[in-house]
């Protein structure tokens, strides 16, 4: 499939102010306060698969996530940031190291409205994806409609729609045997080295790696084909072990992490969670996550003790983090984020030292 | 190296064998483990493939180098070469330079591939210049547009070219097609 090509630089500029303002009208015409957190943080969110540049003796954040709840947890109420963020070693046509989320929480007096308002985040993604494209026609620019219309899958039924089967469970053996059945997964069995000792955190490794084969194999044909039928897919409820900072409802066989995606096609735009307030819950997470990365040969990450420690203040939210460029690469149709960057991609490697 | 340091040219050992990655897409699904998907081709054979790699997967680099060399002689079982900075020779058999040896020529300079310090390959010029040392003479009167006839070069590499190319002149070549490109004027 081919796109426009690069976008002419008066474009870029253009597109990203007019874009970034109807995002913005969009969130504060809703509600939502505009705050800026800092860039360089004492300890990134620890994530299975999310590398962060240091920025010694500190760190560049991936997300604003942590830095935003802490503001929420002493009371400043709905909020947006539109942050820049940094993630090592993401570079490909739809991946940078240098890059923009926007993040937005919508607070709530109770669980029953932070579960309203994670319903509500949908519609918000729905409402930027059609100002964005508004506003691209408004400048002259040409690129795809917005979708028609957007349908929400659970991730299993996502999963039994793209491979036929039941949405393996939680387990070890289970998720060796769905990779089999997955296009694109590898002949080597997921996990061919030794799972380790804590169970959990063999299922959290096999899971993320599944998610991706998964993804790239069967869901994102799937997408791209109700892209072209002009439908924007959310897909909800995830599996517990890939909840990251999100709720996880019911237990055993029925846990399900309060966690969305929303796509256009192969592009994933957004994540958002009905946010976990529970700082020991937290807490193990992260621990499982430590554990994990060091398994995995990944370098270990500082705890963010300030954040675990306002936690518990934590109001009621659902919360929601929208890749910024992809939106902007979306509603032009160029193929690749470098074509509508403010400055070219640095050579590959350049960032490591 | 680590999966992370994959780019397109990087040269892996897979196998036992030299490979090039000749095309390269990271893709990393919403928290997901990152995928390198990658083209790499057999810098032995040629032949291409499709290898996913996962983020934190260690690979080996290929002890790979390419340096210039130029063509000194042959001996019908092996070719010789010298490197043009160190001047030292490097015999090549004959099965590894394969229908290459067609145009070698005195002191065309050729890229001469090194894998694990053992010559393994050589990469021609793109384009060769050579003496027609054969042809025949163009029938008169046949002007038909794209009309060819047979030339032999110096080296015995025969060639179809235009009907006006005389013995004596020198022409151009294209070494991956082995077709006629133009006419050089001296």
């Amino acid at each position: 499939m081919s796109g426009p090509g690069p976008l002419p630089w008066p474009d870029r500029a253009r597109l990203w102010d007019a874009v970034s303002s109807g995002a913005r009208s969009h969130l504060r015409g809703t509600g939502l306060l505009e705050v800026s957190t800092p860039a360089r943080v004492l300890a990134p969110a620890i994530e299975p698969w999310i590398e962060p540049l240091a920025a010694a003796p500190q760190w560049l954040r991936t997300s604003p996530e942590l830095a935003l709840k802490r503001l929420l947890a002493r009371g400043v109420g709905s909020c947006f940031e539109l942050a820049k963020v940094w993630r090592a070693g993401e570079i490909g046509d739809w991946h940078r190291e240098e890059f923009h989320l926007l993040e937005w929480y919508r607070v709530a007096d109770t669980a029953a409205g932070a579960a309203a308002n994670f319903e509500r985040l949908r519609e918000d993604v729905e409402a930027l994806v059609a100002a964005a494209a508004t506003a691209r026609e408004e400048l002259g620019l040409s690129g795809p409609a917005a979708p028609a219309r957007w349908e929400t899958w659970t991730f299993d039924a996502a999963w039994h729609e793209t491979t036929g089967q039941t949405r393996p469970a939680d387990a070890l053996d289970a998720l060796r045997e769905a990779a089999r059945g997955v296009s694109g997964a590898p002949d080597a069995p997921l996990l061919a080295r030794d799972a380790p000792a804590d169970d959990r955190v063999a299922v959290l490794a096999a899971w993320s790696e599944l998610f991706s084969w998964w993804s790239d194999g069967a869901l994102d044909p799937w997408l791209e084909r109700k892209a072209e039928a002009g439908i924007g897919i959310h897909i909800v409820d995830f599996p517990a072990p890939l909840a990251a900072l999100a709720e996880i409802e019911g237990e055993g066989r029925d846990a399900r992490a309060r966690r969305f995606e929303s796509f256009i096609g192969r592009v994933e735009l957004a994540n958002g969670y009905l946010e976990l307030r529970d700082p020991r819950a937290q807490r193990e997470r992260f621990a499982r996550v430590a554990a994990m990365r060091a398994w995995s040969g990944l370098g270990p990450l500082p705890l963010d003790e300030g954040f675990l420690s306002e936690l518990g203040q934590l109001p009621p939210v659902a919360g929601i983090a929208l890749g910024f460029e992809r939106l902007l690469a979306w509603c032009t149709g160029v193929r690749r984020l470098s074509d509508l960057a403010l400055e070219p991609d640095p050579p590959r490697g350049s960032a490591r030292g | 190296m680590d999966v992370s340091d994959l780019k397109k040219n990087a040269k892996l050992k897979i196998d036992g064998n030299p490979w090039i990655v000749v095309d390269f897409q990271f893709v990393k699904p919403g928290k997901g483990q990152g995928l390198y998907k990658c083209k790499i081709k057999n810098m032995l054979t040629g032949s291409v493939v499709d290898r996913t790699w996962r983020s934190g997967e260690k690979l080996e680099a290929a002890d790979v180098e390419s340096r210039t060399h130029s063509f000194l002689f042959g001996s019908g079982d092996s070719y010789t070469f010298m490197d043009a900075d160190t001047y030292e020779q490097v015999a090549i058999p004959a099965d590894t330079v394969g229908d290459d040896s067609a145009f070698l020529m005195d002191e065309l300079p050729v890229d001469i591939l090194f894998y694990e310090g053992r010559a393994v390959g050589i990469t021609l010029p793109s384009h060769v210049v050579m003496e027609v040392t054969e042809c025949p003479d163009g029938v008169a009167g046949n002007t038909a547009t794209g009309a060819t006839k047979d030339a032999t070069v110096s080296t015995g590499l025969t060639v179809q070219v235009p009907l006006f190319i005389k013995q004596g002149e020198r022409i151009k070549i294209d070494t991956r097609t082995r077709a006629y490109v133009e006419r050089v004027n001296n």
